[in-house]
């Protein structure tokens, strides 16, 4: 999936929206790739005065696949590019399918809400902006990030396969995606802006803060107990862990290659260590401050859905 | 005047109001706290208690460990008063947490 913001509007959200449809995503992302020499550019690093900026196309989780090209968040229709015309038809192409990708629903849509009036002052922005460009001055395109691996996972009844995601914090330690995302959507590793909470996607939602409550909850939106092998359909299989604050409050661990596990603890930045500032190992035994229930390990696939 | 506990991890850190009383009363406690030096703020520690974030207005004032910040300036409070002095306005509501909240003053006191 991937999210797509045109950097326009001072007051009022900028448009935004979620492309969902694989093939899409992909043929848009073989395209940037393609083209990323030329095209790409930083975030912010181009024009950013008042009115059309440039178009960002951002991963909405940590591990989309990715052309090593580009930059997992990466601008088009910008001066940060090299060549700010073809940079400008590419981000044409993205706005173009603006309405067709409407059906996510996001806290942007209520002031902004997408149309065919939106589009076409969004594509008339781009084409002036591109025809006549503020003066201003370029940046160079950034290095990609790493794939993630498949690794088996033993169990004395199963032999499960599970993905081991690299960590990569930058992705959720941003003005824009860490005050927003929280433990939930570090686990499952998708952002949704809404602090997403177990169940709430599926009616499941629970006000008690016990081992069984929370677990029900997360299986409500698809999480499975360890060893309930997923196919490999359910790829990216993440293992998590899960944790209660008894009374109070549940919080989750992410597995990563190298043997390891991240987290985000609420609004706080996505870190790979405990209340010690140790490196977490073991979340059944790292410091855990008052989240001292541990209720099991998960896997959570690619169909599990939060809110 | 809004204020949240920086508590969970999970489900939203609890929020209440202050009214004008005593939100005038913050504004006179955190005025008269002695300035500190170019100091960022302390670091999260991060499960559990993390701090009070007071919003008023178009300020942003963060509060824990001792330490006032507001933007790159900050105050310090060795003894936590507002700390102590936000807990004490926490609302019926939220009364379950304040021996939460207090134990975690408490613990940080003897480390």
């Amino acid at each position: 999936m991937l999210r797509i913001e045109v950097s326009i509007f001072s007051g009022r959200p900028d448009p935004s929206w979620i492309i969902t449809d694989e093939s899409t995503v992909r043929s848009l992302l073989s395209d940037v790739a393609d083209a990323a020499e030329e095209a790409v550019g930083i975030p912010g690093a181009g024009y950013d005065g008042l009115g059309y900026r440039e178009v960002v196309v951002s991963a909405v989780s940590d591990d989309e696949p990715w052309p090593e090209s580009v930059p997992r968040s990466f601008a088009l229709g910008t001066l940060g590019a090299r060549n700010p015309v073809r940079s400008a038809e590419l981000a044409r192409q993205v706005v173009e399918g603006m309405t067709r990708h409407a059906d996510t629903r996001l806290a942007e849509h209520d002031q902004t809400p997408l149309g065919d009036e939106l589009r076409e002052l969004v594509l008339g922005e781009i084409d002036a902006f591109a025809a006549e460009p503020p003066a201003w001055t370029r940046s160079p395109a950034l290095p990609a990030h790493p794939l993630r691996t498949t690794a088996q996972e033993i169990a004395p009844s199963a032999t499960c396969y599970i993905e081991f995601g690299a960590f990569n914090p930058g992705f959720w330690n941003t003005p824009a995606v860490q005050p927003n995302n929280n433990c939930y959507n570090y686990a499952r590793n998708i952002r949704t802006d809404t602090f997403a909470q177990p169940g709430r996607a599926h009616g499941a939602q629970t006000g008690t803060m016990a081992c069984p409550n929370v677990t029900q909850a997360a299986l409500a939106d698809g999480f499975v107990r360890r060893f309930q092998c997923l196919p490999d359909s359910e790829k990216p299989r993440w293992l998590t862990a899960l944790v209660i604050w008894p009374g109070q409050d549940y919080h989750w661990y992410r597995f990563h290659s190298g043997n390891f596990w991240g987290h985000k603890p609420g609004r706080t930045q996505a870190r790979d260590y405990d209340n010690s500032g140790n490196r977490i190992t073991n979340p059944e035994t790292c410091n855990r401050g008052g989240y001292r229930d541990f209720c099991g390990y998960f896997y959570a696939g690619r169909s599990v859905s939060i809110r | 005047m809004l204020v949240e506990v920086d508590l969970f991890s999970g489900r939203p850190n609890p929020r209440w109001r202050l009214g004008p009383r005593a939100a005038e009363e913050f504004r006179t406690l955190t005025a008269g706290l002695p300035p500190a030096g170019p100091v960022a703020r302390p670091p999260s520690p991060g499960l559990g208690y993390r701090g009070f974030t007071v919003t008023d207005a178009d300020r942003v004032i963060h509060v824990f460990a001792g330490r006032v910040t507001e933007g790159t300036t900050s105050r310090t409070d060795p003894d936590r008063s507002l700390e102590h002095w936000l807990l004490t306005r926490l609302p019926s509501s939220l009364r379950h947490l304040h021996s939460v909240v207090a134990e975690a003053l408490e613990n940080d006191r003897d480390d």
